[in-house]
């Protein structure tokens, strides 16, 4: 999963709306070639809140907030929001998590 | 050092270290979806649905050629930190307001050391326990059937476990009570139908630790 998106910056920022429409996003999340990468992701952040909400029902962990996916080359940063929506901030691994989640805010 | 002690409290010791980080509440560790150790504040049951929801979650991102490092997921309440490294899966659970890197710096150092642990543990797993006291005492067979029940539980259904234990007991022609070298050699002939030879020898020498008086 290197370059992709990633080739272009070294982090880039989707905003969801309720219908997980895109709000806002960096300018190479609309190039053609990235949409697939891009659709991606906004899957990906559905798929996680499903799987954090499982958790949270069997741990009682309260309300999912945020999930950070670490892997090889990347990082990605799921806020959940249900005032604001979603919000994914991908990035070069790896960073701590607070300043994730002061970014992706 | 490992081999002075017993896997189990080995495990448990690794485990006590991560405390050391504030803000920790409680870890599990698993190989694949097996619950090696845990001291979550949770029914084993419920670990062991946690470890297979983790284990469901990592693997599908394995599954598409993406192999993780880490999934840090905050909620309300707590901190839900998973570190990955081959088969193995250290779930943390943090306080809300905790920093995962330095937790999560002394969960991967745990990780290491367990790798180096887990396949020595496959490859042999671990001597026939003997003592004073079970030369003396036996198990009941209810005792017994609970426990291998329980581990094999974990890796295949009820039914399937049952009808196994019942054969090998029913071959041993036990009725009441097992002498400890019946309830260890009967136990490990049962677990020995575990495919995966990892799950195996997590389990055989989780049932060995069980067997200690």
């Amino acid at each position: 999963m290197s370059g992709g998106l990633l080739e272009t910056k070294d982090s880039i920022h989707i905003r969801l709306g309720p219908n997980k429409e895109i709000v806002s996003a960096c300018d190479a999340v609309f190039e053609p070639r990235h949409q697939e990468e891009a659709r991606t992701m906004i899957y990906e952040a559905d798929y996680l809140r499903q799987h954090l909400e499982e958790l949270s029902t069997l741990l009682l962990l309260g309300e999912p907030q945020f999930v950070v996916v670490t892997e090889v080359g990347r990082q990605t940063t799921f806020r959940y929001d249900r005032k604001e929506g979603e919000a994914i901030l991908l990035t070069r691994a790896h960073h701590g998590i607070e300043h994730l989640l002061r970014d992706s805010a | 050092m490992m081999e002075e002690s017993s896997s189990a409290d080995q495990l448990r010791r690794l485990l006590s270290d991560l405390y050391v980080q504030p803000g920790v509440t409680g870890a599990c560790l698993q190989l694949g979806n097996i619950v090696l150790v845990h001291d979550l504040p949770y029914s084993d049951a419920r670990v062991t649905d946690l470890a297979a929801r983790i284990e469901n979650l990592v693997g599908s991102y394995e599954s598409v050629g993406r192999g993780i490092w880490q999934i840090c997921a905050g909620f309300e309440n707590f901190r839900l930190l998973i570190l990955c490294h081959s088969m193995m899966r250290l779930s943390l659970l943090l306080q809300p307001g905790t920093d995962p890197s330095h937790a999560a710096g002394r969960g991967m150092h745990l990780l290491m050391e367990v790798k180096n642990f887990a396949p020595r543990q496959a490859a042999s797993p671990p001597p026939p326990v003997h003592s004073e006291k079970e030369t003396k005492t036996g198990m009941p067979r209810e005792e017994f059937e609970r426990l291998v029940s329980g581990l094999m539980g974990r890796v295949t259904g009820s039914a399937q476990a049952a009808k196994l234990i019942q054969r090998e007991l029913i071959a041993n022609q036990i009725n009441g009570q097992l002498d400890p070298e019946e309830a260890r050699s009967i136990g490990l002939t049962i677990l020995e139908h575990i495919p995966n030879r990892g799950k195996r020898a997590a389990l055989c020498s989780e049932f060995l630790n069980a067997l200690k008086p």
